[in-house]
């Protein structure tokens, strides 16, 4: 059987789908996290099932993309069975959906999720009661604590049990009429007061219309702060480790007689590349934790309203935000995520400006640098990327405003959920996702990338080069190093560390330790070596700040960059963003550089 | 109580009855579909200058921007 979850957006519909196939999809506490179908498997009693989780629509009647995909899949006949998962705290809305399910013909059972929301508030529902009226099963559940998941799964498979009963037709209630009749069904199961929520009281602090801005504004600096100065206490002992690894493989490879070049490539190629960005982990944790919370807790859909003015003077409304939130952890889900948005115009701005979002994978540069360059100041400058980047995210939507075809501006309406204490399981689950990605990322791209530009820096056109200088490398450098002049970065090697950044951005910090032959480069030594290899070239801070930007600004990664072009469905749309972003990071790194440099 | 208010006319903490919804077709189903219709009480919980402003409307919450605002009318209720 095909079981397909629809419902609602933000109604547990993931939750549910990843307790019954053991998948981990992302799950969070706002509108519009689930952006396309994902299917799974649910074996039971030796068979197999399939599954369908469906992103969140409020009615057949679609607005986004997102909800198309879930339109066409349930009118497609597809699915032998639905389950509606439905809000139970807001059972009115719900509905709302749950007629039009019935109504589409296929056999409905209706899952009432966050019943232990209902409780807590002090109300009861008589659920023999609704489903009689509904014509359906109706069946408790809490997704995330795994309740009643079971009885529910055995309702839908039973298929013949839950055909609509055809006394209940819902096709002669006209749609104005149909709330109106939904009321009547819910006062008469719903029973119990409502009691005043914990939401109401901290909606008044944060949504507040002179101090909610600014306590987004502290929120978002106190992640990044934290982010930089707790991660970089849990690195210490991590480097200390690499150190004692680096030095260990070294003797061991030099007691078996190790060629030097092969020597030169485990240790100074690949250890460097890749020891050098695992001692970023801690920083990244920590920056998805925080994430993480933010998600869960529902305050991400608030941020939407709290930034729909400034968003609107952009010409976008404060959902547009949401993407560009998201840019912050990955440009990848960030940019899928502007699907929620309701005009192609509108998606298409918000793709172009989401990657000046700093994402996770620019911190080991930052750190690094700022680490380098600017002593007790290093979090301040990391911190002002994240400003520098919503700055140029913002004047880029401010100058395309005015372009392309007038279409009216969607105003903003967007569901705000209440506030959940983030289920432990849900974060420690999407930052594991995070840590995984990241290790993976350091055993495939960054590993090759490591090793590749090891053999670009060490082979010429004449076979193994004494120096670098000489080497293939060098030369492709060497070529674009000059455009990168104005911007205080022209040397050789920042260019072929920029052109290495295309893999993944990471990759930044691997190629300066592997071009500069320093292992374990983000610990205080590591840092030492750099500033003093650079000085040579006359590279100081204001070098180091304008890199900085440069890293901040151009095109993302390969990964983000296929991405953009699957969503844009255009190649030269996708060209003519990444020539806007390389053109934006050597304007404004030039300025830096050239301001910078009048007083440093 | 007056029918002709636009939902932007009013301030934080009033309750306003909708009458009727002048915007484009897409808006009206989706509000529709959030039980934004005529008949429904909307409790007005912030507001912004700009006019965006969160509201309860049948046990949910939910932002809506000046846009969308402008296009309810109807009534306080008393």
């Amino acid at each position: 059987m095909t079981i397909a979850f629809a419902g609602n957006p933000n109604c547990g519909k993931t939750t549910l789908f990843n307790a019954y196939t053991g998948a981990s999809l992302k799950v969070a506490n706002w509108p519009g996290v689930t952006v396309e179908k994902k299917e799974g498997v649910y074996t039971c009693n030796g068979r197999e099932h399939t599954l369908v989780d469906l992103p969140g629509m409020y009615s057949l009647s679609t607005y986004t993309i997102e909800e198309r995909v879930s339109r066409q899949f349930l009118l497609s006949g597809a699915a032998d069975v639905v389950i509606n998962v439905a809000d139970a705290s807001c059972l009115s809305r719900s509905l709302y959906l749950t007629l039009e399910l019935i109504e589409s013909g296929r056999p409905v059972v209706l899952a009432l999720n966050m019943m232990d929301i209902l409780k807590k508030r002090g109300q009861r529902l008589n659920l023999e009661r609704l489903s009689q009226l509904l014509g359906i099963p109706v069946i408790p559940v809490c997704a995330r604590r795994r309740e009643g998941i079971s009885v529910l799964m055995k309702k839908a498979l039973c298929a013949d049990a839950v055909r609509q009963n055809p006394a209940y037709s819902f096709s002669h209630i006209p749609d104005q009429e149909r709330f109106a009749w939904i009321e009547s069904v819910v006062d008469t199961c719903l029973t119990g007061c409502r009691r005043a929520a914990l939401t109401d009281r901290a909606d008044a602090v944060l949504l507040h219309s002179l101090w909610g801005t600014c306590i987004f504004f502290i929120i978002m600096a106190a992640v990044f702060l934290v982010t930089f100065s707790l991660g970089d206490l849990a690195k210490v002992p991590l480097e200390s480790g690499l150190e004692r690894l680096y030095t260990a493989v070294r003797q061991g490879l030099d007691a078996l007689y190790t060629a030097p070049w092969l020597t030169s490539l485990i240790v100074d190629g690949i250890l460097s590349g890749v020891g050098g960005i695992l001692t970023f982990l801690p920083n990244i944790i920590l920056l998805f934790f925080a994430l993480s919370l933010l998600e869960d807790s529902g305050y991400m859909a608030r941020v939407a309203y709290i930034m729909d003015g400034i968003m609107g003077s952009l010409g976008l409304s404060g959902r547009a935000f949401l993407p560009m939130l998201l840019g912050m952890g990955c440009t990848v889900p960030a940019v899928m995520a502007s699907r929620t948005l309701e005009t192609r115009r509108d998606r298409l701005r918000v793709i172009l400006i989401t990657p000046f979002m700093s994402c996770s994978a620019r911190l080991p540069v930052y750190i690094l640098l700022a680490g380098a360059f600017f002593g007790k100041y290093a979090s301040l400058a990391a911190l002002s990327m994240y400003g520098i980047g919503l700055l140029t995210a913002a004047l880029v939507a401010w100058c395309t405003k005015n372009l392309g075809k007038k279409e009216k501006q969607a105003p903003l309406i967007l569901e705000l959920p209440d506030y959940k204490a983030p289920a432990p399981r849900t974060v420690i689950l999407y930052v594991w996702e995070k840590i995984r990605d990241y290790l993976t990322r350091a055993g495939t791209t960054i590993f090759l990338a490591s090793i590749l530009l090891w053999i670009l820096l060490h082979v010429g056109p004449g076979g193994f080069v004494a120096s670098m200088e000489d080497s293939f490398a060098a030369w492709i450098g060497q070529k674009i190093a000059p455009l990168l002049a104005p911007c205080g970065l022209g040397m050789w090697q920042i260019a072929v560390a920029l052109i290495a950044g295309i893999a993944a951005k990471e990759v930044v910090v691997s190629s300066l330790a592997v071009l500069l032959g320093i292992t374990n480069i983000s610990s205080a030594a590591g840092m030492g070596a750099l500033r003093t290899a650079w000085a040579a070239y006359g590279f100081g801070p204001i070098n180091a700040y304008a890199l900085m930007v440069f890293v901040l600004l151009y095109i993302p990664c390969a990964a983000a960059l296929a991405t953009i072009c699957c969503e844009s469905k255009s190649r030269l749309w996708t060209a003519g963003a990444a020539a806007l972003q390389i053109g934006a990071a050597w304007i404004v790194s030039t300025l830096v550089y050239q301001i910078g440099s009048l007083f440093l | 109580m007056t029918q002709t208010e636009k939902l932007p006319d009013c301030q934080v903490g009033d309750r306003f009855i909708v009458s009727r919804i002048r915007l484009e077709e897409s808006l009206c189903h989706r509000l529709q579909a959030l039980g934004i219709v005529p008949g429904c009480q909307i409790h007005i919980l912030y507001k912004k200058r700009s006019g965006t402003m969160v509201i309860r409307c049948r046990g949910a919450r939910y932002a809506l921007g000046a846009g969308a605002a402008k296009g309810i009318f109807g009534g306080k209720a008393v």
